[in-house]
């Protein structure tokens, strides 16, 4: 039997070291590591860990069921861990501070608070809490989202209501912005307006953003930054810029398969295809020199757009 | 077309009956299968057995009744479900499937119409009268499942207006001044007709409306408005579907008034019906309801046709609503993902993690106490108006005290990450409920004689220590908590 066959994807395949933010005096907006969390016997997360720049957008991608939702809602402090630590602005995710929670803004993937409060009378009780909170864009924002400020949020569509919770996320002008799904139950315009808010955001007013999606071209329009979850682990987070020149997909045809023991430097993915090769994706550190792998004679290597990078991570 | 090519003989009866089969096995659950067929055998099983050992002619009536249940149960919980298949068959013009599915209806009601009608005939029952009685309860079990909503909510009221009227009848119109018409089974004929034309109306309506319906989910068929369950008590957790309920009925509160500065009240806003706080008029009208109770409770226990049965209840209901209404929109928000409990634990102002335990707890507190405190002041007035022994008043607070302590273990169970639906809870709270309505039922019918009294007193300061066991155990566990918002 081949033994690169029988050789499992690595269990913690290297991510882009995080930059220590600490030694320069700053707590990184979002810093979460080896997160465990199991429901009913079920692992959902499994050693996750991520960090998000100041400033940064970054896109969170995972196929359906990942774990995105269960990391987000870990680290705003909405779920204990089974293991692990998540802070934010260097407190911990479970005791944050009336300051902290100011500073924050966060859509669920599903909105369905206060169903019964008008939408108008919502934004106005929770605006009473936030001392930034941006009255003007609210209501610039429901009048150019055509949403009726005197209907009760039961009534509305599921688009209808995660564009209300974006406004309520953005109306306090917040320093960091976590949306799970935000794009999902919106159409294509509101969704182009969105991200372009987000960046907008980001690129005037240093806000830094977590936002979890399932569609490649949401983060190729918005993100600085990407990172990859995969059976309840971040397998890659890296910058998405030069990611591009960063990667490769290697095929190890199968004479030299058989004689590739162990895991190669800035490997991601790995796979045995049908003939005995081996399929690998390495990606290499912004000043790191390519694995000898790349350069090894018979082994093809090449280059692969966002998505199939996505579908090669997550299959 | 030559028939024979076809590979499959699809005018045949057997062709029929399989396809039969198959819609109705997939136009319900199988959990509603079985509850459906349970419920038939059940009451049939009760009916034969009415038939086969009473004595007496109402046996005939007795049989009929029990046989229409058992009918009403398969196309109430079961049958009826086909409506959904017909909605989806419609809107994806198929009328194939629409024309099978009629086929269908007609094979289940020739089975559960004439099958059960010669059973009964061979009881002796008139096969005409038979006939009808089930013809009558298929018709009644579509419109059951086809009524709107608000019907269920207007069903669950009735008691209380038909008490009403009652009360009234019997106190202003002199005895034997109107007389009734005794009902007959014959009377099932007359309404055979106007059911059926009813039902197969609303079949045919709810089929035909248009996709994007955007009627109140009160105002929709209750098996389209909930197509898992087809009614059930969800409208408690404060869903979308409560949040559209009439405001006398289900007060959506109000956040006049609530903020940073009064966070106990903010908490409360945030947490929705039936902890929110209300504005005037709706506390006006909730008061209004409650006087209407109050007067159907002393009308039936006061004066020479007083039945004290009435006042066990009407405690009986208030228990029941007391410890489900809360702790079952508790229990919502704690397992609901993206909903008020994010809100909550993310919303600056409310303080730092041991105040805002102290903040949520009052906000909890608030709104059951008021109303425990309101119940037993109504228990301890009626019964002091209906002469209840001291010694049994004194029982009915135990027993009051209980559901009170009961109540508190079910708020804070959720609170502390604890399910309040599981068996643990229904093992505690099932006996105390059950204890709390004897007690109840008890001291109010009973003498106060003999040992019985010390015994249900022993009974519940057992009680109250397993109580305050459970309660200081769910205590410690949200102490424990990192913060007493986390889902789950």
């Amino acid at each position: 039997m081949n033994t690169v066959a029988q050789t499992a994807v690595p269990a913690h395949p290297v991510a882009a070291p995080p930059l220590d933010l600490s030694r320069l005096g700053m707590d990184p907006p979002i810093a979460v590591t080896g997160i465990d969390k199991r429901y009913d016997g079920q692992t959902v997360l499994a050693g996750a860990s991520l960090q998000l720049e100041p400033g940064a957008v970054l896109g969170l991608i995972g196929r359906n069921g990942a774990g995105k939702s269960t990391l987000i809602r870990v680290l705003l402090g909405l779920v204990e861990p089974d293991a692990g630590e998540a802070r934010i602005w260097g407190r911990p995710a479970l005791a944050l501070d009336d300051g902290a929670k100011a500073r924050l803004g966060y859509v669920p993937q599903q909105p369905e608070a206060l169903p019964w409060l008008k939408v108008g009378d919502m934004l106005d009780f929770v605006g009473r809490f936030y001392p930034s909170w941006d009255a003007g864009f609210v209501a610039a924002t429901l009048a150019r989202w055509n949403l009726p400020s005197n209907k009760v949020l039961a009534k509305l569509s599921p688009g209808e209501r995660q564009r209300v919770a974006i406004i309520r996320a953005l109306a306090p002008r917040p320093e960091l912005l976590v949306l799970d799904e935000p794009a999902a139950a919106l159409d294509p315009v509101a969704r182009r307006e969105l991200l372009r808010e987000i960046a907008q955001r980001a690129g005037e007013s240093g806000t830094s953003v977590l936002f979890s999606t399932h569609i490649v071209s949401d983060l190729e329009r918005a993100a600085s930054h990407v990172a990859f979850m995969h059976e309840g682990r971040v397998v890659l987070q890296t910058e998405l810029d030069t990611l591009k020149e960063r990667h490769r997909r290697l095929r190890v045809p199968a004479s030299a398969a058989s004689q590739l023991v162990g895991r190669v430097p800035g490997e991601v993915a790995r796979r045995t295809l049908p003939d005995g090769a081996l399929s690998l994706v390495v990606v290499r550190d912004e000043d790191a020199a390519w694995p000898a792998l790349v350069t090894a004679p018979g082994v093809h290597a090449d280059v692969l757009s966002l998505e199939d990078l996505f579908v090669e991570v997550a299959e | 077309m030559n028939a024979r090519a076809h590979p499959y003989e699809t005018d045949s009866i057997g062709w029929r009956m399989r396809h039969a089969g198959a819609l109705l096995g997939n136009s319900a659950s199988r959990s509603m299968r079985v509850l459906a067929i349970a419920l038939a055998l059940i009451f049939g099983g009760l009916g034969w057995l009415a038939l086969a050992t009473i004595d007496k002619p109402e046996r005939l009536s007795v049989a009929l009744f029990l046989s229409g249940l058992a009918v009403a149960a398969l196309w109430g919980l079961w049958f009826s479900r086909l409506l959904l298949l017909h909605i989806e068959a419609h809107q994806s013009r198929m009328p194939g499937v629409g024309m099978a599915i009629a086929g269908t209806v007609s094979l289940a009601f020739i089975a559960t119409v004439l099958l059960p009608s010669l059973l009964l005939a061979s009881g002796g029952v008139n096969p005409g009268v038979a006939v009808c009685a089930m013809t009558l309860a298929a018709g009644v079990g579509v419109l059951t499942a086809t009524l709107p909503r608000i019907a269920y909510m207007a069903l669950c009221l009735a008691p209380l207006g038909v008490g009403l009227l009652h009360g009234l009848f019997v106190r202003v119109v002199p005895a034997g001044a109107v007389t009734l018409p005794a009902l007959q089974m014959q009377h099932v004929v007359w309404l055979v007709g106007p059911v059926l034309a009813l039902a197969g109306w609303r079949w045919f309506a709810i089929v035909r409306r248009p996709p994007a319906d955007t009627t109140s989910v009160w105002w929709q068929p209750a098996l389209v408005a909930n197509p898992r369950t087809g009614g059930g008590f969800d409208w408690l957790s404060g869903d979308a579907s409560s949040a559209q309920l009439p405001d006398w009925m289900w007060p959506a509160g109000q956040t006049a008034g609530a903020g940073p500065d009064r966070p106990v009240r903010a908490m409360r806003a945030l947490m929705g019906t039936p902890f929110a706080p209300l504005s005037g008029a709706q506390i006006v009208v909730q008061l209004g309801i409650g006087a209407l109770v109050v007067a159907y409770l002393l009308m039936n226990t006061t004066g020479e046709n007083a039945n004290p049965g009435t006042l066990v209840g009407g405690a009986i209901g208030g228990i029941a609503v007391m410890v489900v209404m809360y702790a079952q929109r508790l229990e919502a928000m704690y397992s609901k993902p993206g909903g008020e409990l994010d809100e909550l634990a993310l919303l600056p102002g409310l303080g730092e993690v041991p105040e805002r335990r102290a903040t949520l707890l009052s906000a909890v507190t608030r709104a059951p106490a008021i109303a425990m405190v309101l119940m037993l002041v109504v228990l301890v007035g009626l019964g002091l108006m209906t002469g209840v022994a001291p010694r049994m008043m004194g029982l009915m607070v135990m027993a009051g005290v209980g559901v009170a302590l009961t109540t508190a273990l079910a708020c804070l169970r959720p609170v502390a990450g604890l399910r309040m639906n599981g068996w643990r809870m229904l093992v505690l709270a099932g006996p105390m409920l059950l204890l709390a309505m004897g007690t109840i039922l008890y001291a109010a019918m009973a003498k106060g004689i003999g040992a019985t009294p010390l015994v249900l007193a022993l009974a519940w300061v057992l009680a109250y220590g397993l109580l305050g066991t459970a309660i200081s155990s769910a205590w410690r566990r949200l102490h424990a908590r990192p913060h007493p918002l986390l889902v789950g």
